[in-house]
C-alpha cells in the first residue's frame, strides 16, 4: 500500500516541486558554515519534498508534523500535511489536492512552495557575492538585499570589506509585484535604501507582527526621477499566520516574526543599506573584485584631479546627464571655476567608502563617504553621496549631494 | 434498531456470563457494541480500550475503538486504532475503508487550516462502518441462511473465539476448526430478546450441518461442476460489475435482503453504492477461485486483489451463494485472514 500511495504522488504534480529539493540542495546548504540562523522552516520542507521522492511518505507526513509543531500557523504546511493524508485514499492531482477550496489562496500557497523551494535550492554559493554590494565601509556590519523574483531577503556579513552571506529569508512583496512608481499602486520599490527607524510590536496593531523598519524611500533619485508614495516598511505577519502570500502587501516587505526578529540584531539604523532588486545578479569574488577596483581608480582619479586645481581636468569626471540637488552640469561648473580661482591648495580625504551598485536598468551606482575637505582659505567634513555610472569606458558622476 | 429493554435484559446475560468469566472477549464485545447503541460512547470506548489491551491480536475492538474516536472527533486517535487493526489484519477490509475516510476526515482539518475555512459545519461528518461481529478469528463460512435461532449461534461464535485467543499470533483463516465443543455458561438467552445481538453478532448456521465446515462435500461430479460451473461465473460477473462501477449489477449479485455489519439491507446498498461511487477507478482481480457447491448453497473462496487509486487491499475473501430461482446469489460475504 505505502508504494501504491507515493507512486501516486510522484506521478502527481508534486514532480514539478520534488525536483526543487534534489540533492543539490546538500552542497547548497554546506556552504553556511558561519550562518548564524536557526531551524529553518524552508529547509524541512526541502526535507519533507526530498522523502517524498523516495516513497516516504510517512516519514514526510512525519516531518510536516514537526513543522507544524515548530510553527503552528504555517498554512502551507498544513497543505502538505491534508495532501500526505489524503495520498492514501486518493490520487493527488496538485500541491493542495483539497477540492472545493478558494483557488487563488491555494494558488497562493502553491507560489510559497515552489519560492521557498527554489530559493532554498538556488542558495547562494560561498564564492558568489551580489553585484550590488561593491564595498562595504568598516563600521558597517551588515547589507541586506532583497531579491522580490526569489520572494528572498538575503543578509551579509561585512568581513574585511567582503560580504559573507549569513542568512535568508522568505519575504511577501506587493500585490503587484516590483517597481514602485506612484503613490497606491502597490507595488515594492526598486533601489537601494537604508532603514530610518525602528517601530516595536508594543506601538503597532497585530498585523504588522513583531515590529517594523521603515525605509528611506522615496530617496534622492526616486525623487530625482518624479517616483511618489511613503510608508515603505519591513515588517512582520499577523499572529494567526506563520507567513503571507508571496504577493500581498502594499509595498511592504513582509517577513516572518522570526526571521524579522533576526533581522533586528543585524540592522544598523541609517547605515544597513538594504537594497531592493527584482533580480540579483550574482558575481563570483573575482569579477566582483575586479569591478570594485575599476571604481575606487575612477574615484581616486577625481580626488586627485580636484587636489591639483585643474577645474577642467576635475569637471571632465561629471557626466553630461549631472545635476545636484539644484544645479546643472552648466551652473556647477561655473560655480566650481569659480571657487577654484581663489584655491592656493586643496587637500581631500575621504573615509568609510561605501558602494552600492543601484539595481535596475541605470548601471549606477551609490557611492557614500566622509569627505574631509581642507585649503587655504576652507575646511569642512561632509558626509557625501555621489551616483556614478559607466558612459562609454569610463566611469562618470551622475549626482551629487551632501546628505 | 434494538429496544432499550432488549438492550437491558442482554446486558444482563452479559454481565452474569463476564461475571464468571470476565476475560471472555465475545461478551466484552458485545457489551462493547451495546453501550455503543445506546449512546455511551465512553464506557463503550473503555470496553473495545481495555479489549485491544487483552487481545491485541484482534482488528474488530481496534476498528470499533476508531469508529468511537471518529466520533467524537478524536481522528488522530482513531487513525492510530485502525492502523492497529491494519497491522493486525493487514487485508482487513472495513478498517481498511474506515482507515480511509479518517485520512480524508484529517486532510480535510489540515486543508482547513492551510486555507483558513471553516468547513467543519459544512463538511459531511464521515461515517465509518462499525465492526459487529468477530470473525477475523473464526475461519468458518457461516453456511447459508438468515436469522439464526440465538444459542447456537453463540456458542458458535465463541467457540472458535476462544481457541484464538489462546493462539496468539493470529491465525490464517483455515484453520481446522473443532466442532462446536458445548462451550459451559451461554447465556442460554430466552428466544425473543437476544435476537438482535445474536443475529449481528454471529450470522451463524441454523438448518444447515451445524460445523459447516470448509472441505465439505463430495459432490457428484456432473452436476456439480455444472453448477460449481454457474457459481464461478457468477462470482466473476459480480467482480467484473464491481470493476467496472455498475452499481446495480454488483448489487444485484447479492440477495435481496443481503445484510452486512449489522447494517439494514438499504443500509448496506446506501453504503455500498457511495464507495463504489465515489472511486475514481476500481480493480477487482480474483485468483484461486474455489467453489463448493452443496445442493442450493454453495461457497466461494477466493484470493481478492482490490485496488481503487492508491487504496490497495489485498485479502482472502469467502462467498456464500444461495441459488434462487435459478440464478446464484451471494448470501454472505467475508473478507480477512
Amino acid at each position: 500500500m505505502k508504494s501504491a500511495v507515493s507512486g501516486a504522488i510522484r506521478r502527481a504534480l508534486w514532480a514539478a516541486a520534488f525536483l526543487l529539493a534534489q540533492p543539490g540542495v546538500v552542497d547548497a546548504a554546506g556552504h553556511r558554515g558561519s550562518a548564524i540562523s536557526v531551524v529553518e522552516p524552508d529547509a524541512q520542507l526541502s526535507s519533507i519534498f526530498a522523502a517524498i521522492d523516495r516513497d516516504q511518505v510517512d516519514e514526510a507526513l512525519q516531518l510536516t508534523d514537526q513543522l507544524i509543531a515548530q510553527q503552528p500557523n504555517f498554512r502551507l504546511a498544513y497543505l502538505i500535511r491534508g495532501d500526505l493524508l489524503l495520498a492514501h485514499t486518493a490520487a493527488l492531482t496538485n500541491i493542495g489536492s483539497v477540492s472545493g477550496g478558494p483557488p487563488e489562496r491555494l494558488q497562493e500557497l502553491r507560489e510559497e512552495a515552489i519560492l521557498r523551494l527554489k530559493a532554498y535550492r538556488d542558495r547562494p554559493a560561498a564564492n558568489m557575492v551580489p553585484r550590488y554590494l561593491l564595498e562595504l565601509p568598516p563600521d558597517q556590519k551588515t547589507a541586506v538585499v532583497i531579491d522580490t523574483r526569489r520572494s528572498r531577503l538575503y543578509v551579509y556579513q561585512n568581513v574585511n570589506g567582503r560580504p559573507h552571506f549569513l542568512a535568508d529569508y522568505y519575504i511577501t512583496q506587493g500585490k503587484f509585484g516590483a517597481d514602485k512608481a506612484k503613490e497606491g499602486d502597490q507595488r515594492t520599490p526598486v533601489g537601494v535604501y537604508h532603514v530610518t527607524s525602528v517601530l516595536p510590536k508594543s506601538e503597532l496593531p497585530d498585523f504588522y507582527g513583531a515590529g517594523a523598519l521603515p525605509i528611506n524611500y522615496p530617496n534622492e533619485w526616486d525623487r530625482l526621477n518624479g517616483r511618489t508614495g511613503h510608508g515603505i516598511w519591513l515588517h512582520g505577519t499577523p499572529s494567526d499566520t506563520y507567513a503571507r502570500a508571496p504577493k500581498a502587501s502594499d509595498g511592504c516587505v513582509v517577513l516572518s516574526n522570526h526571521d524579522l526578529r533576526a533581522l533586528f540584531h543585524s540592522i544598523q539604523i541609517g547605515v544597513t543599506p538594504v537594497i531592493i532588486s527584482d533580480d540579483i545578479e550574482w558575481l563570483k569574488f573575482d569579477d566582483w573584485n575586479a569591478e570594485r577596483a575599476s571604481l575606487q581608480h575612477a574615484m581616486e582619479a577625481w580626488r586627485t584631479d580636484w587636489e591639483s586645481r585643474d577645474v577642467g581636468l576635475y569637471l571632465s569626471h561629471y557626466s553630461k546627464r549631472f545635476s545636484s540637488d539644484t544645479e546643472a552640469l552648466k551652473q556647477w561648473s561655473d560655480r566650481k571655476r569659480q571657487v577654484n580661482a581663489a584655491k592656493e591648495w586643496i587637500k581631500i580625504d575621504v573615509r568609510n567608502v561605501s558602494m552600492l551598485r543601484y539595481p535596475g536598468n541605470d548601471d549606477m551606482v551609490v557611492v557614500t563617504f566622509e569627505q574631509s575637505y581642507r585649503s587655504n582659505n576652507m575646511s569642512n567634513t561632509v558626509k557625501k553621496t555621489q551616483y556614478w555610472a559607466h558612459e562609454g569606458k569610463s566611469w562618470k558622476i551622475l549626482y551629487e549631494g551632501v546628505v | 434498531m434494538i429496544k432499550a429493554g432488549q438492550n437491558d435484559q442482554a446486558m444482563q446475560r452479559i454481565d452474569a456470563v463476564l461475571a464468571q468469566k470476565p476475560r471472555d472477549a465475545q461478551m466484552r464485545f458485545f457489551k462493547g457494541l451495546i453501550l455503543t447503541e445506546e449512546g455511551k460512547s465512553n464506557d463503550a470506548i473503555q470496553v473495545f480500550l481495555h479489549l485491544t489491551e487483552d487481545y491485541p491480536e484482534l482488528p474488530e475492538p481496534y476498528n470499533n475503538l476508531a469508529v468511537l474516536y471518529a466520533s467524537q472527533g478524536e481522528y488522530e486517535k482513531a487513525r492510530a486504532a485502525l492502523e492497529m487493526a491494519i497491522r493486525t489484519h493487514p487485508s482487513y477490509a472495513t478498517a481498511h475503508e474506515n482507515l480511509g475516510d479518517v485520512y480524508a476526515k484529517l486532510a480535510s482539518q489540515a486543508y482547513d487550516k492551510a486555507l483558513q475555512l471553516d468547513s467543519n459545519n459544512t463538511a459531511a461528518q464521515s461515517k465509518l462502518a462499525l465492526i459487529k461481529e468477530l470473525i477475523s478469528v473464526n475461519g468458518k463460512p457461516g453456511s447459508s441462511s438468515t436469522t439464526a435461532p440465538a444459542p447456537v449461534a453463540q456458542s458458535n461464535a465463541k467457540q472458535p473465539l476462544v481457541a484464538m485467543a489462546r493462539s496468539t499470533p493470529p491465525v490464517a483463516a483455515p484453520v481446522p476448526v473443532p466442532a462446536p465443543v458445548p462451550v459451559k455458561a451461554p447465556p442460554a438467552p430466552p428466544p425473543p430478546a437476544p435476537a438482535p445481538v445474536v443475529a449481528q453478532a454471529a450470522p451463524a448456521p441454523v438448518a444447515a450441518p451445524t460445523p459447516a465446515p470448509v472441505p465439505v462435500p463430495a459432490p457428484a461430479p456432473a452436476a456439480a461442476s455444472a453448477d460449481q460451473q454457474a457459481v464461478a461465473a457468477a462470482v466473476n460477473a459480480w467482480a467484473a460489475a464491481w470493476a467496472s462501477k455498475d452499481v446495480d449489477a454488483y448489487l444485484a449479485a447479492y440477495a435481496p435482503d443481503f445484510t452486512a455489519n449489522g447494517q439494514t439491507h438499504d443500509q448496506w446498498v446506501a453504503e455500498r453504492r457511495a464507495r463504489i461511487e465515489g472511486k475514481s477507478a476500481i480493480s477487482v482481480k480474483i485468483e484461486g477461485l474455489e467453489t463448493t457447491v452443496n445442493g442450493d448453497h454453495a461457497t466461494a473462496r477466493f484470493h481478492q486483489d482490490y485496488k481503487a487509486g492508491p487504496l490497495v487491499a489485498n485479502s482472502r475473501k469467502t462467498l456464500t451463494l444461495d441459488k434462487v430461482d435459478g440464478k446464484w446469489l451471494i448470501r454472505q460475504e467475508r473478507s480477512g485472514a
